[in-house]
Order: structure tokens, then C-alpha cells, then sequence
């Protein structure tokens, strides 16, 4: 089984606020959670990439080159907030690809990612969501599946680059579980050996840095249970769901949002964070099961152009192409995806 | 051919005491067959007095995976879909199997596609249809024969396999599409999809063909589906935390049981108010993925994976009556029949 999840979390629950660590109740947005769940992912493949060195590996530099990919998820809001460091950060991350190219010089250039990646998350993320369990609980959450994803996507297409991805996410993942565990311990002790259970599934199929074989590599049935387990579980001890999961219909929506956002910035010459804006409404709420798979189902004329319309838009956009050429770009995806919206609409 | 490799398959009918035993004739119309998908092996039991009269060995434990449930219309044959747990390896436990009810005996082993993990009969009793979940189709087969008529795209990993009463429409799920492929059987080709829930899993025909029941495990519903139009006609919402799998709708149509796997519960649905009038939760085993109703439709029997075990509740009163030790990775139930051929 496959599984690529469809996610978009909501504004904290006020039902049953976190008080951890000390914290006053705090509310998020989808940026907050895409921002954390991004930077950490990006941690989460810097450590593999580490991981796989320490164990006599090579670094290839397509294996580290996705990082330039992750940094578009949240580069253009950390711009915003710290244009120095977004410069350093991207900087860094140029040089460990290079270093993975030239074999030389990756352990000093990833170590110094890690730092700016940690810097990064303290100008996105405000103190208070920070140590917020709720909001470290839905971290936690996102990793896992993600992790659940990354080994199917593997499993499938061989890439060693999503299995690394998968363990770096669980690396993450515990990270995050461990400043939760007291909480979550004390509130249902049930809820805690259930996450505690997931994890030790994860830990059986990311045992090692370096994948197995896939021959010997058992279906990721079991670690998609894991993760769903873990996210209930999770739920259940800190006081309703963490993840809203949405239908094709409404990730529709949710990306139109996302592309409206993008051509103001567009418009207003925030190039990054109209990249960034056409990364979430692309990657979180149109690849893959989220729309374009039920979309080729029922209207496949209709996704092979907004897939390519998409595509286009955010290459048109990384090379900085005239506004209203982008302007006429956005205008037809806009138009395609609400005509998508419509054929998938359900009773 | 990996289908054509001998196979170490070993069948054992067990008496309760441990001692092999004939299956009795007289009681072959009771039983339920429950697939074991760690155990390797297929539990029966007699319905009635609801103790377990056999085992059937499909193969080793934690390697040969059995799933998918299917009896012939006229319940002398189990077919069972059988894969290994490894996606990328290339196995000889990857086929269906067919089963003499009546002595247990194997009636045979074919190829019906890679990673087959459900699987439905036509009314008529001469085609299967099974889906395969790495290839994105469903497989038709001449049960006669044994030889693939048909393989058909579906969406992307089709799961749940269900076929009308007439046998003309075969309903596939896919869950990463979010979509039901329709098959018109008479030329074995899709001739639409529906959407519905996110990560639909099994689908179910009701006996009087009015409707079709999706479970859909993200999205936590229940979508009824107008067979005579290809359409959703309504979605009952069961809980995001519910993980919805398997249905079972009772002989009269009247209601639809499904299983939440998170839960540990059984919906029941009224199908003529299109409403939750129950939920069955204490005793229940855990991780529910399998159910059926019996022929008379006064017992639910639910195939729960994490406690390895049956549930066996009583319809009038909703609530559980006993449950019944199964093999490791209780995955799919099946009753046969009564009161027809053995």
C-alpha cells in the first residue's frame, strides 16, 4: 500500500488548550506547521546525510540536491523575516551540494546547515508554539507519515534518496517525541505505549542509515498503520485530532488560496515567497493523491494541463519571468483548478 | 511461470482437540472461513455452535500472506488471494487459491496478477475478479479454465472487489485515487470512475442490487453508491478516527455493518434512514477488519487483526456474544451459504 497523505492542519484546537512546558494556550496556522515540518525534514535529510557518511557511504550530490527543493517551502518567509540568514542558510546548502559533488568538505558544510536550519526555525516559528505540545505533537504526526510515504515512494521507484528521507523524518520525528513523552505519558498511559509501539515499527524498517535491498524489504503496510496510530494516539492524549485530512475537493481550495497569495507576492516583486506559495499549493495540496491522482481518474485531460500549468508557473517564477506573463500563467491554472474543483465535487 | 512452482502447501483440518479430523458433511453449510495474513493459514469455524472445526495451511507463517475472501455462489469453493510481504521479491506466493469446501481438499493455485489482495465471484459462478494493488487493474479470470480473460486499469491500489447481484457491474476501490472503477462485465472494460472518500477500501453490493457500500478509512465514511447510475447518492460520516474498513450488509439489505479499525467497533447502519443506530464497542477485538452477517442474519462475526480473533455478536441485540480464537492477523471473513450443496 502506498500511501501519500493528505494533509492540512487547522488552527489549534481551543477545546482542551496545552499548557506543557510551562506555555500560555497557542494558535497556529498553516504556515506555522509547514514551516516546522519543512525545516525539519531539511534537518531530518542533513543528518542522513551524515548518517550515511559515518557508515562508510558515499554522498552523492542528487542525494543532498533535494535540499534546494526543501528550502523553497520555507525560504521565502524566512526572507522575509531574516534575509541574512535566509542568504547564509541557502548559501550553506549550495556548498554541502557542492561538497556531495566534490566528495570533500560535507560533514563541515552540513554541520553548519543544522545550525542555520535551527536558527531558521526560531525566526519562523514564535517561542510559544515552539514548546507548544499540541503543536510539536502534530510535528511529530506530519514526520511520521511523511516518514510512512517516503518508504513506499521508495519501495517503488528504488530512490535511496526517499528511504533517506524517511529516516531523517524519524530521526526528527523522535527528537520532538521526546520533550512529549512526559506529557503524553502522564495523560493516558494507553495513548503512550501505542506511540511508543509505532515508533519501534519505524525503528524496524529505518534500522540503518543506508536502505536494504528492496527484495528483503517488507510492504510499508505496517508502517502506515504505524504512523496512523501514532497520529490517533497522539490525538487522543492531547485532546482531539491533530491532522484534518481533506478531500481532493477542498486541497482545490486550499491551493487556489495558496496561488492567489502567490501572484500577490509576484505582483508585489517577492519572488522566494511566491515560489514558496506555489510549493505548498503544489506539493501539499495538488501532487499525488491529494488531487492529481482523482483528477487523472475522472477528468484526465484536465490534470495533464494543470499539472503542466503548475509546473510551468513555478519554473516561470524561479527564473523571475515578466508579471504579466505569470499574471497569464496564474490566471489559466486558477481557471483550470476551478474547473477541477467542480469535477470533484461528491455528495 | 512462479504459479507453476511446486508449492509446499500443506492442509490440516483440526478437530478442537488438536487431532486432525474430517470436516463434517452435515456441517459444512455452517461455516466461516477467516484468512490469517501473518499466521499463513485460513481458520474455520462452524457458525453454530461457533468452535473451530479446521485449518487450512496456505503456507509458511510470515511468509505466504493470505487475504481476500471469496466463496462460489453455490459455497462448494473457497478462493483465497494469497501474496508474500515483500513487494519486490519474486515469489511463488502470489496466486489464488481454490478450496474444496467439503474436504478441504486443494483444488488449485493461479495466476491472477502481482500483489492480488481481493477478490469477488460472479453470481453465475464462472469469473473471478481480483485487484492488484502494485499494477493499478483488476484481473478478470475464467474460473472454468483458470486463464485471465482481462485485466482492466483501475485507479491507483485497488483494494475492496465487489460485484452486483446480477453480474453485470464489477465495483473496483482504489486508494490513493480516491475512486471506484466500474466494470461492465460484459466487455470486461472500465467504463467510469466514481470518487469518493479519501483511501476507499472495501466495497459492498446489498442483495437486492439497490446499492453499493464504500468504506473509506482517511475519510471515515460511508459512501452508498446508485448502481442503476453510477452515482454517490449520499456519505455517512463515521468518524475521522474510526479507519472504516470492512462492510457486511444483512441478507434482508436492511442494514450495513462496518468495522472501524481504530474504533474497535461495529457501525450499524440503518439503510432505509441512512444513519448510524448503533455502535458496537464493548468486547469488541481489536483492529477489526473483516465482517459478515450469517445467512439468517441474526449473528455479525468481525476478523479483528491485532487480538488475532473473531468477534461474534448477536444482530437483535447488538452486542457481542463470545469471541473465538482465530491465527495471527485475522484479515477477512467469509460465511458460506446454508443450506446448498456440499
Amino acid at each position: 500500500m502506498k500511501c501519500v497523505w493528505l494533509i492540512v492542519v487547522v488552527t489549534a484546537s481551543l477545546v482542551m488548550p496545552a499548557r506543557s512546558f510551562g506555555a500560555p494556550p497557542a494558535r497556529w496556522g498553516e504556515d506555522e506547521l509547514r514551516w516546522a515540518r519543512n525545516v525539519e525534514k531539511s534537518k531530518g535529510k542533513v543528518q542522513w546525510l551524515l548518517g550515511i557518511l559515518q557508515v562508510g557511504s558515499a554522498v552523492r550530490s542528487e542525494l543532498a540536491r533535494p535540499l534546494m527543493s526543501l528550502f523553497e517551502a520555507f525560504g521565502g518567509s524566512l526572507r522575509r523575516r531574516d534575509p541574512a540568514l535566509a542568504d547564509d542558510l541557502l548559501l550553506t546548502l549550495e556548498n554541502l551540494v557542492r561538497s556531495a559533488e566534490k566528495g570533500d568538505g560535507l560533514v563541515r558544510e552540513a554541520q553548519r546547515a543544522l545550525l542555520l536550519l535551527d536558527r531558521a526555525l526560531e525566526r519562523l516559528i514564535p517561542p510559544p508554539l515552539r514548546t507548544d505540545a499540541r503543536f510539536r505533537a502534530t510535528v511529530v504526526g506530519l514526520l511520521l507519515l511523511d516518514a510512512a510515504d517516503e518508504y513506499e515512494e521508495w519501495l517503488k521507484e528504488g530512490e535511496a534518496g526517499d528511504y533517506g528521507e524517511g529516516w531523517g523524518n524519524l530521526q526528527r520525528a523522535r527528537v520532538y517525541w521526546q520533550a512529549l513523552l512526559p506529557i503524553v505519558r502522564t495523560r493516558s498511559r494507553k495513548a503512550f505505549d501505542e506511540i511508543q509501539t509505532a515508533l519501534a515499527t519505524f525503528e524496524r524498517f529505518f534500522g540503518s542509515s543506508l536502505p536494504p535491498s528492496r527484495e528483503q524489504a517488507p510492504s510499508g503496510d505496517e508502517l502506515g498503520e504505524a504512523a496512523e496510530d501514532a497520529v490517533s494516539a497522539l490525538g487522543e492524549a492531547l485532546g482531539g485530532s491533530l491532522i484534518q485530512r481533506l478531500s481532493p475537493q477542498q486541497h482545490v481550495g486550499v491551493a487556489i488560496g495558496y496561488l492567489e497569495r502567490a501572484r500577490s507576492a509576484y505582483r508585489a516583486g517577492d519572488r522566494h515567497l511566491a515560489v514558496e506559495y506555489v510549493f505548498a499549493a503544489y506539493v501539499d495540496h495538488y501532487a499525488e493523491d491529494r488531487v492529481s491522482e482523482p483528477l487523472k481518474a475522472v477528468a484526465p485531460e484536465l490534470e495533464k494541463r494543470t499539472t503542466a500549468l503548475l509546473r510551468q508557473v513555478r519554473a516561470r517564477m524561479r527564473t523571475g519571468a515578466p508579471v504579466p506573463e505569470v499574471d497569464g500563467l496564474l490566471a489559466q491554472v486558477l481557471a483550470a483548478l476551478r474547473d477541477a474543483q467542480t469535477r470533484l465535487r461528491t455528495r | 511461470m512462479r504459479w507453476r512452482v511446486c508449492l509446499l502447501v500443506a492442509l490440516v483440518f483440526l478437530g478442537g482437540s488438536g487431532v486432525r479430523a474430517a470436516p463434517n458433511p452435515q456441517a459444512v453449510g455452517r461455516r466461516a472461513f477467516v484468512s490469517n495474513e501473518f499466521g499463513g493459514d485460513i481458520t474455520i469455524i462452524d457458525t453454530q455452535s461457533d468452535q473451530i472445526v479446521g485449518r487450512l495451511v496456505v503456507g509458511p507463517p510470515g511468509i505466504a500472506r493470505p487475504r481476500g475472501l471469496a466463496l462460489s455462489p453455490d459455497g462448494r469453493t473457497v478462493y483465497v488471494a494469497v501474496t508474500d510481504p515483500w513487494p519486490k521479491r519474486k515469489s511463488e506466493w502470489e496466486f489464488y487459491m481454490a478450496v474444496d469446501v467439503a474436504s478441504g481438499r486443494i483444488i488449485g493455485k493461479y495466476p491472477c496478477g502481482s500483489d492480488p489482495e481481493r477478490l469477488t465471484i460472479t453470481p453465475d459462478g464462472r469469473r473471478m475478479y481480483c485487484s492488484n494493488e502494485d499494477e493499478a487493474n483488476v484481473t478478470a479470470v475464467d474460473l472454468r479454465t483458470n486463464r485471465i480473460l482481462a485485466t482492466i486499469p483501475t485507479g491507483i491500489e485497488p483494494e475492496g472487489v465487489g460485484v452486483s447481484p446480477d453480474g453485470r457491474w464489477v465495483y473496483v476501490t482504489s486508494e490513493t485515487s480516491h475512486t471506484v472503477t466500474v466494470v461492465d462485465t460484459r466487455t470486461n472494460e472500465a467504463t467510469k470512475h466514481i470518487l469518493v472518500g479519501t483511501r476507499p477500501r472495501v466495497v459492498v453490493f446489498a442483495p437486492d442490487g439497490k446499492r453499493a457500500y464504500v468504506s473509506a478509512e482517511i475519510g471515515g465514511t460511508l459512501s452508498i453508491i446508485d448502481p442503476s447510475r453510477h452515482e454517490v447518492t449520499k456519505t455517512i460520516t463515521l468518524g475521522a478516527d474510526a479507519k472504516p474498513v470492512g462492510i457486511a450488509v444483512s441478507p434482508d439489505s436492511k442494514r450495513v455493518y462496518v468495522v472501524g479499525g481504530r474504533c474497535n467497533c461495529v457501525f450499524v447502519v440503518d439503510a432505509q434512514a441512512d444513519r448510524v443506530i448503533a455502535q458496537v464497542k464493548e468486547r469488541m477485538g481489536r483492529r477489526p477488519w473483516g465482517v459478515a452477517v450469517t445467512p439468517d442474519g441474526r449473528k455479525i462475526y468481525t476478523a479483528n487483526g491485532r487480538s488475532d480473533d473473531v468477534t461474534v455478536i448477536d444482530a437483535a441485540r447488538m452486542s457481542v456474544i463470545r469471541s473465538i480464537k482465530a491465527g495471527r492477523g485475522a484479515h477477512s471473513i467469509q460465511i458460506r451459504p446454508q443450506g446448498d450443496g456440499n
